[in-house]
């Protein structure tokens, strides 16, 4: 997947002036200080916003792991799936392997369960890009563990870019960093001994 | 128990309460010309219960709720299905804020001149009710939209999709909720009745037992409002619970 010379601007506010990235088969974590467009970026993969200029190819089909679940709540776990275009056989199979009772409803759910629903999705789509907005943001520590295991077990192949603040995250699901700030990339390596190495100060800072 | 409680034993209590409020008032005042005992307007019930024109009063009294809810229905949802588009919102918006603050008598007393005695009830319940049912449905169709609009928008789902398994659901818990409506609608089409005097209603009922002072009766013509109100949306609250366990979300 390419995005090239991608240009992004909300009224005066300069996001993007000029963002070109090359996305390999690989999970790539998308870091950077709050407001710096990240999530717009997984927006204009997704095609949700659109871009004042500048293109985004090869990203094929798009599945997209949200901050919130957003599940249907009328809806059972396996009909969630299927509404996303799942077919049921599969849904049921990649609910197991993520540990949900297929007929449960979202009420009840915990909220790491839903999210495990919310990955699923992402992942029995077959999609070609899936994206990741910070899906284990308000997760205690042991469930988000879980959750980025699960995460690695449902990876088999295509472009994943997962937004995150969290390094210690970045470090064990992904393969590449990329950090953005002020519009521009800052860091772009690949992980070395499971390790980031030289990753700005920028996100540490408070 | 605690189920038990929350069902039967508080309403009970509710009631009882009122009674009691009601007993002690009515003794207070002493007078059953200006408030009759409890037990006086149970007698005029039974009384009432006897009677064939309160049968037929209360039949087509609650046949015209059902007709103006209905047409409100009917309205809502189309109205806020139409209103995904935003000229059409821009236009309903202000249409029913008008509708929504004109004064009730006047909106009696306008369609008492233009339709007649049985017409005018129905359309009196429907002028009152539609801005706030309209609201309903508008504001369950936007929280529909919200996130899921755009999760549907990422994963593709087709526009047909969509409808059956996201929109026309989302529509069950307003329209469950719009039950407590039809009983607004009674309240309604008997004021609506009354002043316009229409024959074999619940309405004129009420209105000849005011002329005639006869309190106790009035009162029990009152009860039976209430008494549908109460059915109405007992039974909603019924219907509620299996759409609760099916994952529906009500306000």
């Amino acid at each position: 997947m390419q995005i090239r010379g991608i240009k992004k601007y909300y009224g005066d506010k300069m996001v993007y002036d000029s963002l070109s990235i090359d996305f390999g088969d690989e999970i790539t974590a998308v870091m950077g200080r709050s407001g710096c467009g990240k999530t717009t970026l997984l927006n204009i993969i997704a095609g949700t916003a659109v871009a004042d200029s500048g293109e985004v190819t090869g990203q094929g089909r798009v599945s997209y792991v949200f901050q919130e679940p957003r599940l249907i709540p009328h809806l059972t776990a396996v009909k969630n799936l299927i509404y996303a275009g799942v077919d049921e056989r599969r849904a049921q199979e990649v609910l197991k392997s993520c540990g949900v009772d297929g007929k449960l409803y979202p009420y009840q759910m915990s909220g790491g369960m839903a999210q495990r629903v919310g990955l699923a999705r992402a992942f029995a789509v077959k999609a070609d890009t899936v994206l990741l907005d910070e899906p284990f943001k308000s997760l205690d520590l042991g469930l988000k563990k879980r959750l980025l295991e699960l995460t690695a077990s449902l990876y088999v192949s295509g472009a994943v870019v997962m937004v995150t603040h969290d390094v210690a995250e970045a470090e064990f699901l992904a393969s590449r960093a990329i950090v953005l700030d002020q519009g521009e990339i800052v860091y772009d390596a690949y992980k070395k001994d499971g390790r980031f190495d030289g990753l700005p100060e920028l996100l540490y800072s408070l | 128990m605690k189920k038990a409680a929350e069902i039967v034993i508080y309403p009970v209590l509710a009631v009882a309460l009122m009674l009691a409020v009601w007993a002690v008032a009515a003794a207070a005042t002493g007078e059953s010309l200006l408030l009759p005992t409890p037990a006086e307007t149970a007698a005029a019930f039974v009384k009432l219960l006897k009677a064939r024109a309160f049968w037929v009063g209360t039949g087509n009294t609650f046949a015209r709720a059902v007709v103006a809810y209905l047409v409100c229905l009917a309205a809502s949802v189309l109205l806020a299905a139409a209103a995904r588009i935003k000229p059409v919102r821009r236009l309903v918006s202000p249409v029913m804020t008008t509708v929504r603050s004109v004064p009730t008598m006047a909106v009696i007393f306008l369609l008492l001149l233009w339709t007649g005695a049985r017409t005018a009830p129905v359309l009196v319940a429907v002028t009152v009710m539609l801005p706030t049912m309209y609201s309903q449905f508008e504001t369950a169709l936007d929280s529909a939209n919200a996130g899921l609009g755009e999760m549907s928008d990422v994963y593709r789902v087709p526009k047909l999709r969509r409808f059956t398994m996201l929109y026309v659901p989302s529509l069950a818990p307003p329209l469950v909720s719009s039950a407590t409506f039809l009983s607004l609608g009674v309240k309604l089409v008997v004021a609506a009745e009354a002043l316009a005097m229409t024959a074999s209603s619940l309405g004129i009922l009420l209105m000849q037992a005011n002329v005639a002072l006869e309190t106790a009766r009035l009162m029990a013509v009152a009860l039976a409002a209430v008494i549908i109100g109460f059915i109405v949306e007992g039974l909603a609250a019924l219907i509620k619970i299996p759409l609760k366990k099916r994952g529906f979300v009500f306000g």
